[in-house]
């Protein structure tokens, strides 16, 4: 059962932020889905290896040259804020 | 002059072409002419890039002279905005890449773009990829070209590539690239009346196709008819380094491959497709679907995959996990939208990343991202995200046992027709059960090729899909393509 804590605590985790006014619809909706999620449980996967990707073998893997890479101009050209090829953000150490 | 170029399909255009019947420029323009005219009512277009297709143009009709003609020469496309086009505005829908200019091209671009096919622009779509209606795109919905014959009202073309789906079925393009991670190409191409290829994950390159769900997303071809999706599907599909997932394998050449006789196919109905609530017309629709290809020399097949009804539920599991990792790199420091709060107040980076998100991200998204935040958390992680990889690891093995017994099967591809503008389920559950048919065959990573084969009792397209084991888009693309033509109704839109 997701409340209000829950749903506090999962949007601090996805860094989004609720209203006091959104919460509520947000913890029925998420109440909504995750109910309906349930019936999974019910399955029996006893003996089931989990499947996250169907390409089920080794990555290929290329040799150990180094390459070009775009430069630091490149990279950054799309940075909301950036100065000497580096992106900009508000200070972090004190 | 201009109308008889718009009714050329793909094929017949490419033909044209190369006959020198046509040219890149004429052709060219005449869809830029008709993006003008209608794509501020439909709205399927986010960006149309009409000099650079000029330009292309311009550049296929020297080559088309010489004779040098690559396979897709001259052919204009509508490219899904998804898809990162370099040097040009990319925004998968979303506030968050509203200035995004790309700065490298996705593979399966590039390699279109090798074919010697063209981009008219960059199409609308779900934001992010979330949803089956085109509403959630920040850049306002994408109204159907398509009309019921008993009402006016605007309907949805269906999602996430519902700005593909309305661009071919309104001749806004020849062709479009879709997406498939839930269903994102089946359900949209059903709704709007033309043909779309889910393919097999791994087929096709997801270097520079802004991501989803990894382990889902799947670029494909959405078109007037299988034909014309054969023919863009070769040149979409192969290896590519550039992506871990990608199969290594020889692509097979779809068109040719397509007409050759079906006598002997197995064709597998699965039961638990059958739902109570099916309305009659789909139901009907399924079983002419099973006559026509009778009738063609295939043996229907009545199989089971005991756990597809529980698909969608893993989906949702998987996709929004999945999703919320993807998404976590939108925080507004490298590329995208940034808080305009920062100007006023002196924010910490975290408050930066919170107000970035939160003002970037639509409704749908944001409720998937915590979705999937809560189900991959600790004391939750076991319960939900591993029983549902678990689960999924089921589907897969049940799928892969009844193609031992069958080459392909046949399924509805939607619960029903397309639905109007407004009148889309509120209950997010009611919306997710839209993709009930197409995401067994997403979640399994296997393919499903759409065709249009029933009009329902408002005039509006119904689908079946052929589905088929892995890599095996040749078989489907043949099946399809018989059905196609017994059903007799594509393109669909074209008759409107």
């Amino acid at each position: 059962m997701i409340d209000d804590k829950v749903v506090k605590k999962v949007a601090r985790l996805s860094r989004l932020h609720l209203n006091e006014s959104d919460i509520q619809k947000t913890a029925s909706d998420l109440n909504r889905i995750v109910e309906w999620i349930d019936q999974l449980s019910a399955i029996d996967t006893k003996g089931i290896e989990p499947l996250a990707n169907v390409m089920a073998r080794t990555p290929h893997l290329r040799d150990d040259i180094a390459q070009e890479t775009p430069g630091s101009n490149l990279v950054t050209q799309n940075a909301p804020e950036r100065d000497c090829g580096m992106f900009l953000v508000p200070k972090v150490v004190e | 002059m201009t109308n008889d170029l718009l009714s050329l399909n793909l094929k017949q255009a490419r033909d044209a072409l190369r006959a020198k019947k046509i040219t890149s420029k004429e052709l060219t323009q005449s869809y830029l002419d008709r993006v003008e005219k209608t794509n501020k009512e439909l709205n399927a277009y986010i960006t149309v890039t009409h000099d650079l297709a000029l330009k292309s143009a311009q550049e296929s009709d020297v080559r088309l002279s010489k004779g040098d003609a690559r396979a897709l020469e001259g052919v204009p496309l509508g490219i899904k905005d998804i898809f990162c086009t370099k040097d040009v505005l990319t925004t998968c829908g979303s506030k968050m890449l509203h200035n995004f200019i790309a700065p490298y091209e996705s593979t399966v671009t590039q390699k279109l773009f090798d074919s010697g096919a063209l981009m008219l622009g960059k199409l609308n779509m779900d934001e992010f990829a979330m949803g089956s209606s085109n509403l959630t795109s920040a850049y306002g919905p994408v109204v159907s070209p398509v009309k019921a014959t008993t009402h006016d009202k605007k309907l949805v073309p269906g999602g996430s590539s519902g700005g593909s789906a309305a661009a071919v079925a309104g001749k806004l393009a020849l062709g479009a690239t879709g997406t498939d991670t839930g269903g994102s190409i089946p359900q949209p191409a059903c709704f709007s009346g033309i043909v779309g290829v889910r393919t097999t994950y791994g087929l096709c390159s997801r270097f520079g196709m802004i991501a989803f769900g990894s382990s889902l997303d799947s670029a494909g071809p959405m078109a007037r008819t299988v034909e014309d999706a054969a023919i863009m599907l070769k040149q979409m599909a192969g290896y590519d380094e550039k992506d871990s997932t990608s199969a290594n394998r020889s692509v097979p050449d779809y068109e040719s491959l397509l007409q050759g006789s079906i006598k002997g196919m197995r064709v597998g109905i699965p039961k638990e497709y059958v739902s109570d609530g099916m309305p009659a017309e789909i139901e009907k629709m399924w079983q002419d679907g099973i006559n026509w290809l009778k009738d063609a020399g295939a043996e229907i097949v009545d199989v089971s995959i005991p756990h597809a009804p529980n698909a969608l539920a893993a989906y949702y599991v998987i996709a929004p996990a999945e999703a919320s990792s993807n998404l976590s790199r939108y925080d507004g420091v490298r590329y995208g939208f940034r808080t305009p709060d920062i100007k006023e107040k002196a924010l910490t980076l975290d408050e930066m990343y919170e107000l970035t998100r939160t003002q970037g991200f639509g409704a749908e998204v944001k409720r998937r991202i915590m979705i999937g935040t809560y189900v991959l958390s600790a004391g939750y992680y076991d319960a939900y995200y591993m029983q549902a990889l678990k689960v999924r690891g089921l589907i897969r093995k049940e799928f892969d046992d009844v193609f031992q017994k069958v080459d392909v099967l046949l399924t509805p591809t939607t619960p029903s027709a397309a639905f109007a503008i407004g009148e889309e389920p509120k209950d997010p559950v009611l919306m997710y059960l839209n993709d009930i048919f197409t995401v067994p065959t997403s979640l399994a990573g296997l393919n499903a090729v759409a065709v249009p084969a029933g009009v329902s009792s408002d005039g509006l397209p119904l689908g079946l899909q052929v589905i088929g084991p892995a890599f095996g888009e040749a078989k489907s693309l043949n099946v399809a393509w018989h059905l196609e033509r017994a059903a007799n109704l594509s393109p669909f839109a074209l008759r409107c």
